[in-house]
């Protein structure tokens, strides 16, 4: 059965409002109609695109990110390719800036930058808290911290030698088992 | 993301995933859907649910259009249960729409979501989406994308 005969039937039990509220029922247009539709949006799609201006692509850009470490933050694995350090640099590729530009802008050092980018350095509060501000709030603190915290639980999951290591230096541990 | 249960105060959390390849006949056999989804198969579609439930409440097919940058909806469709005055829950079409413009957004298209409903059902487009007519069709990016994201997905 097609769209329209769908919506015919659809039509004798629900008022267009009920309808429009509950899905989106496509025209059926003829071949002819639907290639000038087709034009008529590229057109505007391509206008739309020229008329971006590079704080739209950065604004575009830095929410894609935001997306994109909500959906890595709903995963159960942690991926050593998308740590703080990697989606920090993400952002700086996104905002179109050099990293000594952006250490200027958020008040540290180039070096601890470096650092943190490469996870020789974890970041503090601190950091986070001018990250959001430096997005205008796309990219909140709260996702930058569930980075961390990722990070370190993988870490606690995985690091046996440490475990062991700093198990010799307790004395007088608890016996329950 | 929240949707609105009709009983009043209630909310009820949902989540939007990809269709599976079983889902389509489970769909086409449960006589819930008006429309045969089975034709959305070259499409990207995508069902909405309650979290933890089988129980499909909505389903939304796109066409991508990478060339263009954009993503464009071919058709929504609540469930018969989630039509009209007596519907259980709301905000379907809503949340649905609003994944689509993140989604538009993760592919690098800005935001940009068109659509080309039928004449009778553009004016619901425009008023409770913010949809602009281009042509015969619609098209949301940007900020108006990103402002349904924030009403229908981060609530």
């Amino acid at each position: 059965m097609s769209y329209e005969k769908i919506y015919k039937k659809l039509r004798e039990k629900y008022t267009v409002d009920e309808i429009a509220e509950s899905m989106m029922i496509p025209a059926e247009l003829t071949e002819e109609e639907e290639k000038k539709a087709e034009k008529e949006l590229r057109k505007y799609r391509f206008q739309r695109l020229k008329e971006m201006t590079e704080e739209d692509w950065i604004y575009s850009d830095t929410l894609r990110l935001r997306f994109q470490m909500e959906d890595y933050l709903k995963e159960k694995e942690f991926s050593p390719e998308k740590t703080f350090g990697k989606y920090l640099e993400a952002y700086i590729h996104a905002i179109r800036k050099s990293k000594k530009a952006f250490s200027e802008d958020i008040g540290i050092h180039y070096t601890r930058l470096s650092r943190i980018l490469h996870g020789k350095e974890e970041p503090n509060l601190a950091l986070m808290y001018r990250l959001e501000k430096h997005s205008d709030e796309l990219i909140p603190a709260i996702l930058w911290w569930k980075l961390t915290i990722k990070k370190q639980e993988h870490q606690i999951r995985k690091d046996k030698e440490t475990r062991i290591a700093e198990g010799k230096k307790v004395k007088n541990a608890l016996k329950t088992r | 993301m929240k949707l609105i249960s009709m009983r009043p105060g209630e909310e009820t959390e949902a989540e939007i995933t990809e269709m599976e390849e079983d889902d389509y006949e489970r769909i086409a056999l449960s006589g819930r859907f008006a429309f045969d989804w089975r034709k959305e198969k070259g499409n990207l579609v995508y069902k909405i649910r309650l979290i933890g439930r089988e129980e499909v409440l909505g389903l939304i097919s796109l066409i991508d259009v990478p060339k263009e940058y954009r993503l464009h909806i071919n058709l929504i469709e609540s469930s018969v249960d989630n039509r009209g005055k007596n519907k259980l829950i709301g905000r379907i079409p809503g949340c649905l729409i609003a994944y689509t413009a993140r989604l538009a957004f993760d592919k690098g298209y800005a935001g940009f979501v068109s659509l080309r409903p039928k004449t009778e059902l553009i004016d619901h487009y425009i008023t409770a989406y913010g949809f602009k007519p281009q042509g015969i069709g619609l098209a949301i990016d940007q900020k108006v994308s990103q402002a349904l994201i924030l009403k229908y997905l981060s609530r």
